[in-house]
């Protein structure tokens, strides 16, 4: 009982600490491995903050990133880089409080395919204006970071997300996304404004892939609308969030761990096969696997040390409903 | 008068739903509502707390008209409501489904510390505090409908409307909730509108009755002259004899 007060924290510092000097000690190669699975679970679980506590699923998350990256590309050099950041994620922001408040009041499978009808509206209106008025296809940033630098960022995003979660998790304002997420109806009927606790939660998760967005410019060095408004990372943010299950808060980390790794063996060869490997684990974790790995975890009773976050109740109630 | 409603209205496509109601609520009263099904009662609630806009008509609650307030607005001011179908929040602990309640439903801030200490006291009150821990999914059917009920009274209301909370019970747990019921009324300052088909607890329980048929009131009084009358009768011939 007591030791088991201990594991935790001390789990979480050698953790912290071997993060903190991966760039020191790794390879490149390593380095920019661990550096994609952090832009992942910060983009998954910064998703999370809206689909986890509300059930809202967007896919328009990575529409973020884009707008993120190419604000950086267009003032590179312009700005400081962490003013960059900061404001990449504020835009964001702005541009979710913006396109939310009519969009969230749409419920369902409705809301799914407005928000990606709405990112392919952002990426073909910037090819037109990169085409029509620039002249240009894509952009090349020169003098970026290093790739320590930016790994150091990324890493502070991705620990920021994890943080902002919990703190949600523990406030009245998550109590708020939860009951809505149950009952919107009901949620209303005891007092939760449903429509200004959504849209704030949209407006929040923008904040983080708008600054991945800007760091992962950097570390791309060129950037075109198709490749940054890619669907397919909306696609991905959702697979992973699913593959690693959406009501725990280590369920984005082992899904962008476990999807970062398959990708980095597949996708440099056999990048279709990659594509199938994705079909096929989606299909898996919907029809057997509803709770994601993080659920299967659980249920085999092995001790997480990180505690869920987007599921309601504390573990050991929660163990005997599993 | 603490509720009024006047000239209430509701039309949906091709269906009358409520026509032309006028109703008010006392300060500590319990208002019966009867009525076949499709009557119009559970309408009734919905414009009451804001679900649906009345076609026509208008709803003052304490002096204040609350005919296009939202229903979280409308908690706040005091009206709360239960649901037909009752909503635990499946995946919220007991505990945080009444936290909802106490903490966003009262007029003012609260916060999650004093929204817990609420909470606590409500389900002693509904003696469901044995449960406070378990998942909202977990309960049987008299627990969800204790809970609907504290989840309201967590919000502090001064008007509580319960649509039908004895639909589904045993007669023995049926009992228990009129008991309840009559506790909300004695120990809190909270008046009530209840809709029932149960009509031995209605008797029971309600200072007036109103009674809708076909979405307009047909009948209204104390319960023993509403019983006499033979538009009521004619009504509930040949409908479903309830206990
Ligand atoms: N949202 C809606 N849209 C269309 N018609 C509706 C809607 N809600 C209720 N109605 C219709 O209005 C009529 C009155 O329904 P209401 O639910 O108020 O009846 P009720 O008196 O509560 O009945 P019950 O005893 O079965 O609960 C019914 O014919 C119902 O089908
Ligand atoms: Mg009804």
């Amino acid at each position: 009982m007591h030791m088991q007060a201990y594991v935790k924290p001390v789990a979480i510092a050698l953790i912290m600490l071997s993060l903190l000097l991966v760039p020191q000690f790794a390879t490149t190669y390593t380095t920019s491995v661990i550096l994609n699975i952090l832009m992942w679970i910060g983009l998954v679980t910064s998703w999370l903050i809206l689909a986890g506590f509300t059930g809202y699923i967007s896919l328009g998350h990575g529409a973020f990133l884009g707008i993120g990256a190419y604000f950086v590309a267009s003032y590179w050099q312009i700005l400081p880089f962490p003013i960059l950041i900061l404001l990449s994620g504020l835009i964001c922001v702005f541009v979710a409080a913006v396109v939310g408040y009519p969009v969230l009041r749409v419920k369902g499978p409705y809301f799914v395919i407005l928000t990606l009808g709405l990112s392919e509206f952002v990426k073909y209106s910037l090819v037109y204006y990169e085409v029509n008025i620039r002249g240009t296809v894509g952009r090349i940033l020169l003098r970026t970071p290093s790739l320590e630098n930016l790994y150091y960022w990324v890493l502070v995003i991705c620990l920021l997300s994890i943080a902002t979660a919990y703190l949600i998790k523990r406030s009245r304002f998550g109590l708020a996304l939860m009951s809505i997420k149950d009952d919107e109806d009901a949620a209303e009927a005891l007092g939760v404004n449903a429509a200004l606790a959504k849209w704030k939660a949209f407006a929040i998760s923008a904040f983080f892939p708008g600054m991945i967005g800007a760091v992962m410019a950097m570390r791309w060095t060129y950037i075109d609308p198709y490749t940054v408004f890619n669907p397919m990372m909306s696609f991905q943010v959702t697979i992973t969030a699913f593959l690693g299950g959406i009501a725990y808060v280590h369920g984005p980390i082992i899904g962008a761990t476990m999807l970062t790794l398959l990708s980095q063996s597949l996708w440099a060869r056999y990048p279709n096969f990659y594509m199938i490997a994705l079909g096929v684990i989606l299909i898996f974790i919907v029809m057997f696997l509803p709770q994601g790995l993080a659920g299967l975890l659980s249920k085999i009773n092995v001790p997480g040390f990180i505690k869920d976050v987007f599921k309601n109740v504390s573990s050991p109630e929660r163990r005997k409903e599993l | 008068m603490i509720l009024q409603g006047k000239g209430l209205t509701k039309q949906f496509t091709g269906l009358l739903a409520l026509a032309d109601v006028d109703m008010c609520l006392r300060e500590n009263e319990v208002l019966g509502i009867m009525g076949p099904n499709g009557a119009g009662k559970t309408t009734l609630f919905n414009l009451l707390s804001g679900y649906h806009r009345p076609t026509r008509g208008n709803i003052t609650l304490l002096q204040t008209d609350i005919t296009f307030f939202k229903p979280y607005q409308i908690v706040k001011m005091g009206l709360a409501r239960t649901f037909q179908l009752v909503r635990p929040f499946q995946e919220l602990s007991v505990l945080q489904n009444v936290m909802v309640g106490s903490v966003f439903g009262p007029g003012r801030k609260v916060s999650m510390a004093e929204g817990e200490k609420v909470a606590l006291e409500i389900l002693e009150f509904v003696e469901l505090s044995h449960r406070a821990r378990a998942l909202g999914k977990t309960l049987n059917i008299q627990e969800r409908k204790r809970l609907e009920i504290a989840r309201a009274l967590a919000s502090n209301p001064r008007v509580l409307l319960l649509d039908e909370v004895l639909a589904g019970l045993t007669p023995t747990e049926s009992q228990e909730a009129v008991v309840l019921i009559r506790k909300i009324r004695e120990e809190k300052n909270i008046s009530i509108i209840m809709v029932e088909h149960v009509m031995k607890a209605l008797m029971e329980l309600s200072d007036r009755l109103v009674v809708l048929n076909y979405g307009r009131k047909i009948a209204e009084g104390t319960p023993d002259e509403v019983i006499q009358e033979k538009e009521v009768i004619k009504a509930y011939l040949g409908e479903k004899t309830s206990a």
